[in-house]
């Protein structure tokens, strides 16, 4: 901290701008879900009438059970519970197992489906929205949970398989084949080791796989027509949309979908940061 | 877990597949009651057939599981035998095709308007486990040759991965390509017309298509701002944060970043609100002028920037921050012992370690403006007159919306794909380029 030792009056000045600046984006940073907050307890008539600014005069808090009851949002928890969980250990098992498999076994087709796996990392999901649309009808996964899912498991795929095969590569060979000569299959070493010491980066992608699963909202949108299988953005889209002009509810249904996610992410700081300068980086 | 134990869960997973033929498979008869169904309808050769592989893959069941049973409570062995193993293994095939047959049949080739009830599932899932269990099973056990053995791992181990990928993402690029160069416009692909080669005809008419340009421009500036905007911000912000200069790293690190674990769907009907007539933003601008009134119809895509500017600058932070912590802090102190001051480490120091970072990001920005559709899609939908197209939203409209124009669509997002592959290719040529300097 070399910095600050240098105080000079100058030095402080620049400190306190700096401080501003900070002070400015983190407030820029959450006034609007702030404002969320605070606007999702009046009533729409209140909403309407007075400032938009100011905190409500009642705290209405029956918009809240007015946008429970009417979105649904048990089902659509129950959706986005389904698909985040069950897309997430899919992705973990299969993951560390390719990524065990391409790290560690000695195989000519490794370095052909890795590059490709590499590949799919930049390969957005626009691009291939409207064959995987086509190929749900044709296979009639179409508006059901099971398509959706597949779809998840498969995306998330690319950005499992690199995790996971640049960790295990730098776990020693040596542990792998002292277990061989001991006699160990590989299931057995993938089992007993590997799995068990692949804990970091597993949280780390459970971590990406359940964010972004949690607000993936576009792939529900086209592959999923009736309202039982909705997850929970596609529900609060439509949901919004109906009530366009009834602020307060609207306003109640947007706070119940980013509540959980927001006390995820107070809980899985310092994991989530990791994991997307992890996933990020190498592009 | 050993070979014996191995089996024998294969062969649970088998029993819950059986009992599915215990509760409704088809509408309400049950799994019994269709053997019956189909051997006594009547209707020609292909009932018949589906009542005798239903018998039979139920038969072929109960054998595989009475067969494995029998052998490890008689032998204690623990695994099979060779000629154990070839007859659990025929007897798997046997049930797989049959049940697969009837399945199928009954629901594409009959005239019954069947659903599938509960058993289905039963079946359907259990048979799934049964054969994932018993594959993995053969891979246990001292029989196999060293080779054999790290082969069937090999696929075992990645082979769902594989598949799940090359089916949901491969493919459909692929084919996505191919449906560019066709007339094809949803149904089934074997009917007559449906599939008729038109070469670039759809190239065509998206480079005719004004919105073409209108999605094109829009995605530029959306590239425009995360470069311009995004980096830059991200990057001083980080900069700040990870050099000491201030208290408080983390707190400020977990506000500026809160914006981007939040859906993009809640936040674009957040702001849609937040800048409407009816919202915050008028009001505040009524501080500053009086008479200020709302109006969309100027600039539409300025509250969308400034929402893209406002939700993905804490990426660029994190980002920058991880890659400031890894550059070597004795280099800089030296620098600032030997009197650089703080404009001159930054520039001399810290600058070029993160070229490789900076340029990296910007592909990474390039790449995130095709993607930018929840946002876009709920907070304009494309308009007003959709002057707020990106190209996602542009093709998802002409196969979504109104009259669907899906070979359009294809081509549509063929573009992206192709764009998506070049920037690859820039990002490992770069890769290739900067990793070789940091050795």
């Amino acid at each position: 901290m070399n910095v600050m030792e240098k105080t000079g009056p100058k030095h402080l000045l620049s400190q306190v701008v700096i401080y501003i600046i900070l002070v400015f984006f983190a407030f820029m940073a959450l006034y609007p879900l702030f404002w969320l907050f605070f606007s999702s307890f009046k009533t729409t008539q209140e909403y309407q009438l007075t400032s938009k600014l100011a905190l409500p005069q009642v705290w209405w808090w029956r918009n809240y059970l007015d946008a429970w009851v009417r979105g649904r949002f048990g089902t659509l928890f129950l959706n986005s519970i389904i698909y985040t969980g069950v897309s997430t250990i899919v992705i973990l098992y299969c993951s560390i197992a390719a990524g065990f498999a391409f790290s560690k076994l000695p195989s000519k087709a490794t370095p052909f489906f890795y590059k490709s796996f590499v590949v799919g990392v930049l390969i957005t999901l626009q691009c291939i929205m409207i064959p995987l649309f086509f190929m749900s009808n044709w296979t009639g996964l179409y508006d059901t949970r099971l398509g959706v899912l597949i779809c998840y498991i498969g995306i998330g795929m690319p950005m499992g398989i690199y995790l996971t095969t640049e960790f295990i590569r730098s776990i020693p060979d040596s542990l792998v084949e002292s277990a061989r000569i001991d006699g160990a299959p590989y299931l057995q070493i993938f089992f007993d080791i590997i799995f068990p010491m692949s804990k970091p980066v597993g949280i780390t992608l459970a971590i990406l796989t359940i964010t972004g699963t949690w607000n993936e909202f576009m792939l529900v949108n086209i592959l999923a027509s009736s309202e039982k299988i909705k997850s929970l953005p596609v529900g609060v889209q439509k949901f919004s949309g109906a009530l366009a002009s009834d602020y307060g509810k609207q306003f109640a249904a947007l706070m119940i979908s980013v509540i959980p996610i927001i006390i995820f992410y107070g809980i899985f700081r310092k994991q989530i940061t990791k994991g997307v300068a992890a996933g990020a980086v190498k592009g | 877990m050993n070979k014996k134990n191995m089996i024998l869960a294969s062969k649970v997973c088998l029993l819950v597949a059986m009992l599915g033929y215990c509760i409704p498979v088809f509408d309400d008869a049950n799994g019994f009651a269709a053997f019956i169904y189909f051997f006594g309808a009547g209707q020609g050769a292909l009932y018949i057939f589906i009542g005798i592989a239903l018998v039979l893959s139920f038969l072929a069941m109960a054998a595989s599981v009475v067969f494995s049973s029998l052998y490890y409570v008689r032998g204690k062995k623990d695994s099979y035998s060779k000629s154990a193993a070839a007859i659990d293994i025929a007897l798997m095939f046997t049930i797989l095709i049959s049940t697969l047959f009837a399945l199928i049949t009954v629901k594409k080739f009959t005239e019954e308007d069947v659903d599938f009830g509960l058993g289905f599932y039963f079946m359907v899932y259990g048979l799934a486990a049964f054969v994932i269990v018993y594959l993995y099973s053969t891979l246990l056990g001292e029989t196999l040759s060293t080779k054999t053995e790290e082969r069937r791992a090999y696929w075992m181990l990645s082979l769902p991965a594989i598949l799940f990928y090359f089916g949901v993402m491969t493919f459909p690029s692929l084919f996505s390509v191919f449906l560019s160069l066709t007339n094809y416009s949803g149904g089934s692909l074997f009917e007559k017309g449906a599939l008729q080669f038109v070469g670039l005809k759809n190239y065509l008419k998206v480079f005719r298509d004004q919105y073409f340009y209108v999605s094109l421009r829009n995605n530029f500036w959306i590239v425009l701002v995360s470069v311009f905007g995004q980096l830059p911000l991200g990057f001083f912000l980080a900069y700040v944060l990870t050099r000491g200069l201030v208290k408080g790293k983390d707190f400020f690190q977990t506000m500026i970043y809160l914006p981007c674990v939040i859906s993009t769907v809640v936040i674009g009907i957040l702001f849609q609100t937040f800048f409407s007539s009816h919202g915050a933003w008028t009001e505040i601008m009524k501080w500053f002028n009086p008479s200020y009134e709302w109006s969309m119809g100027n600039r539409p895509m300025l509250p969308v920037l400034f929402v893209i500017l406002w939700m993905y600058t804490g990426t660029y932070l994190i980002i920058f921050m991880a890659n400031l912590q890894k550059i070597d802090p004795q280099i800089m102190e030296a620098a600032t012992i030997d009197g650089a001051t703080e404009w001159q480490v930054l520039w001399h120091v810290i600058f070029p370690e993160l070229s490789g970072v900076f340029v990296i990001s910007a592909i990474l920005a390039i790449s995130g403006s095709l993607k930018s559709f929840d946002l876009v899609y709920v907070m304009t939908g494309g308009g007003p007159a959709k002057q707020t197209y990106v190209l996602s939203l542009y093709m998802f409209d002409k196969a979504f919306k109104g009259a669907a124009d899906y070979p359009m669509a294809n081509t549509i997002s063929t573009i992206m794909v192709v764009i998506s592959l070049i920037l690859i290719g820039i990002v490992k040529t770069l890769e290739k380029k900067f990793g070789a300097k940091e050795e």
